[in-house]
């Protein structure tokens, strides 16, 4: 997303639900350039109604085998901490409204990231920007 | 692909962390556009 991000009147905002150090640290690792949010109660998650994936949709055949394969060469797994069914998804917020939402409807089904930005341009094409306030 | 939904969703009331300051931040401070990537559990 970052990588394709190039219009200055468009904020990105990362949010995820594990705790705020892992996020911090993955927002390195990206080179993230906006603000990273951690909401691990997932009131976000709730409001916006983004749902959670079957079982048969997260443990898949593929996903099994990379854990049978991470057995087999004797690497530790991590005992997973969050819930590993919870799907993830893509807004536009105009102020602090959300105006547009894609939910997912498995792990991997989300828009290209180009599409999600052509329409906050659009957006921020008839959304006056606010002025920062003086100190 | 999941379809674009236009919606109208007032988020203005949450209150998140700030993973860099480790201070709260509330949503209602969102100002102009922004993209919200929210995150799914990663294997």
């Amino acid at each position: 997303m970052h990588q394709a991000h190039d219009d200055r009147r468009v904020g990105l905002v990362l949010v995820g639900f594990s705790p705020a150090d892992r996020l911090a640290a993955l927002s390195r690792h990206l080179r993230w350039p906006g603000r990273v949010l951690a909401d691990p109660d997932r009131l976000l998650y709730h409001r916006l109604q983004i749902g959670r994936a079957s079982w048969w949709r997260v443990y898949s055949p593929a996903t099994l085998a990379i854990y049978a394969r991470a057995v087999g060469r004797r690497q530790p797994l991590a005992k997973p901490v969050e819930d590993t069914r919870q799907l993830g998804g893509d807004a536009i917020t105009v102020g602090p409204v959300v105006r547009r939402l894609w939910r997912p409807r498995s792990p991997d089904d989300r828009p290209p990231a180009h599409q999600i930005l052509a329409m906050a341009a659009r957006l921020a094409d008839t959304t006056p920007t606010t002025e920062p306030e003086e100190s | 692909m999941p379809a674009t939904e236009p919606v109208c969703i007032d988020v203005a009331d949450l209150t998140l962390t700030d993973c860099v300051t480790g201070r709260q931040a509330a949503l209602a401070d969102l100002r102009d556009v922004n993209v919200l990537v929210i995150l799914r559990h990663r294997h």
